[in-house]
């Protein structure tokens, strides 16, 4: 619906130049892209500042896609994919977000990763950045390791409360293993073992959360 | 299956922890109905069943004398409960949670009084806090005395509060106000004679009380390094007497002793909580929580054994400047003529990295805290993942390199 909205939205914009005589095109946009899409981009952020969310990786999409040869088309179509994750996750991580943290979970959902999973991972780390695990979390199922499972072991370790040093050396011996043949999935659970082992003996569980008595 | 049996068993044995009596015992935190008795052997079990869902038990067992039918006659009181919870978060940020009570205890040499109560709470929970609400049901009947009265007891309670996340610490707020009323049932049996024949005739009488009040309650909770400590204000809004207490304090703490094992400590005093026949007092408990099933795998050999990378594989560091804000890109053991990257932080223009040794390239960023994507490239060749650094995929049919910046640097 959101997407559509937009479709709709940059669409009516590129016809009616009113609307874009009060958007102020960035100027690194400029020169690098054709002029129907920086408007259409324009347009874009325009609806991205409408609703609190960052535009600067909208900009950045762009760029990218100009800089790897892609056709207006499909930049355009990334940059629209990606204001719609990013809606969908800042519904999912909650006001308090960062820029990075939204950054992080539109590249988790663009690999499939639901909005539940985030909460979960939400609920999990609460009083830390979530940029590092979902990071991870993208980085596992594009190795290969299947959503539900890297889903399942990222809130399994965040729920342990795994430090970010350890979460990263986690990813690398995931990826180790899998660089050696390890099935994905199986390199994946045993890490998440393995970690998990080593946060028990470093033992500094979590204090228990405050609960609403009746 | 047995295995599994086996260690629901052994849980549940584990969740009869031991707690030390002083003046009386309460397990403040376990459950809810905990309050509202004194009890020395209690404990309480979470049991993740799996990530989303968890399930909690627990029970008390009030003195011990009196069960066992020894040590003090008057006032003598016994009190069981059994209490079960679960919540399933995974659906979305909202919660919703459960549990269900039952209890029984001893009043004097033979009244005795039962009940159950069920509640519910539904909750917005994220990173910033907590808003909830909730409502509970109670019911409560004593057996009928030597003095031949019968009484119940309906009690019905709505919940809510905010709880707000500083950092490693917390503030909430809490009120309940419960609504409850009595039935009182006198029975009189009257013998009398009529013309010397004795007749016998039954008096009943019944009287109807409904009750009210409102409590508030201020929580504070901070956590050093492992350790919560707790500290909650509570006031009654609304009294009966000019006896009755109005404010009541208490304060605990929870010490994590073995994953998944904490050791509660709490003291403090007990608001007056009619609907259950519980008269404001002091307590001191000590009790355990067992959070069983959390890390519920079982730790296994890693799958290749860890050793440190090659020497010789490529890889790429991140270490920031003494100028805040600026960081260094290193790449090494990448052989070549000429190294580019482009990504967010270049607005994906490719920059010629420096050469500083054979197969050793450097560059300088500025980089604010976030999260940024960066290609590689080695002699024109395609665009290239940063070595040793998560991936991601592009949406143009490419892979690039994730870096998460979490400092100023400097």
């Amino acid at each position: 619906m959101l997407r559509r909205n937009i479709s709709n939205a940059a669409l009516l914009t590129m016809l009616t130049g009113a609307t874009l005589a009060a958007q102020q095109s960035d100027a690194r946009l400029v020169g690098r892209l054709s002029r129907s899409a920086v408007d259409s981009v324009t347009a874009l952020t325009g609806h991205a500042t409408a609703r609190g969310l960052p535009i600067e990786p909208l900009i950045q999409k762009a760029l990218e896609g100009q800089s790897k040869g892609a056709e207006d088309r499909l930049i355009l179509r990334a940059v629209e994919d990606l204001l719609d994750r990013l809606n969908r996750a800042s519904a999912a991580l909650g006001d308090d977000a960062d820029d990075s943290e939204l950054v992080a979970a539109a590249g988790a959902m663009h690999l499939g990763v639901s909005t539940g999973t985030l909460q979960n991972v939400v609920a999990a780390y609460r009083d830390q950045s979530l940029a590092v695990p979902l990071v991870v979390l993208t980085d596992m199922i594009r190795k290969g390791v299947a959503v539900p499972t890297a889903s399942s072991v990222i809130v399994q370790l965040v729920e342990a409360r795994v430090d970010i040093e350890s979460l990263q050396r986690f990813r690398r011996l995931v990826e180790r293993d899998i660089s050696s043949g390890a099935a994905p999935g199986e390199a994946a659970i045993i890490r998440a073992r393995g970690a998990l082992l080593e946060r028990q003996r470093g033992f500094s569980p979590p204090a228990p959360e405050w609960r609403p008595l009746f | 299956m047995r295995g599994r049996r086996a260690f629901v068993l052994l849980s549940l044995l584990g969740a009869t922890a031991v707690a030390a009596r002083a003046q009386e015992v309460d397990l403040t935190r376990v459950e809810s109905t905990n309050r509202i008795m004194p009890a020395w052997l209690g404990g309480s079990l979470t049991f993740h069943v799996a990530p989303e869902i968890r399930f909690r038990a627990g029970g008390l067992v009030g003195d011990a004398a009196a069960l066992l039918g020894a040590g003090r006659q008057e006032p003598r009181r016994a009190s069981g409960q059994v209490i079960a919870a679960f919540g399933v978060p995974s659906i979305s940020s909202v919660r919703f949670e459960t549990e269900f009570g039952a209890f029984r205890s001893q009043r004097g040499p033979d009244i005795r009084m039962h009940g159950f109560d069920g509640a519910f709470r539904l909750m917005h929970q994220d990173r910033g806090g907590m808003v909830w609400i909730g409502a509970s049901l109670a019911s409560s009947w004593d057996d009928a005395s030597s003095s031949g009265d019968e009484t119940s007891r309906q009690a019905r309670s709505l919940m809510g509060g905010v709880w707000k996340v500083f950092g490693p610490a917390g503030i909430g707020l809490s009120v309940r106000a419960v609504e409850y009323d009595e039935e009182i049932v006198f029975g009189r049996d009257t013998t009398y004679e009529v013309l010397g024949i004795p007749f016998t005739s039954r008096r009943t009488e019944q009287i109807v009380y409904d009750h009210y009040y409102v409590d508030a309650e201020l929580i504070a909770s901070r956590r050093v390094g492992p350790v919560a400590v707790h500290l909650e204000g509570g006031g009654r809004l609304t009294r009966r007497s000019v006896r009755e207490p109005r404010v009541w304090v208490r304060g605990g703490i929870e010490i994590p002793v073995l994953p998944d094992v904490a050791l509660q400590l709490a003291a403090g005093q007990r608001p007056n909580l009619p609907e259950y026949r519980v008269e404001a007092g002091s307590f001191a408990s000590v009790g355990v929580q067992l959070e069983l099933g959390r890390n519920a795998w079982t730790p296994g050999p890693p799958l290749v054994p860890d050793h440190p990378p090659h020497p010789d594989a490529p890889s790429a560091e991140l270490r920031p400047l003494p100028e805040g804000g600026t960081w260094e890109l290193l790449i090494r053991n990448v052989p070549g003529a000429n190294v580019e990257i482009m990504g967010d932080p270049t607005d994906w223009r490719a920059v010629g990295m420096e050469r500083l040794a054979f197969g050793t390239w450097r560059t300088v960023l500025r980089l604010a805290p976030g999260t940024y994507r960066i290609n590689l490239r080695i002699d024109g060749g395609a665009w290239e993942e940063l070595p040793g650094y998560p991936t991601a995929r592009d949406e143009f049919g490419g892979v690039v390199g994730v870096i998460v910046v979490e400092t100023d640097g400097g």
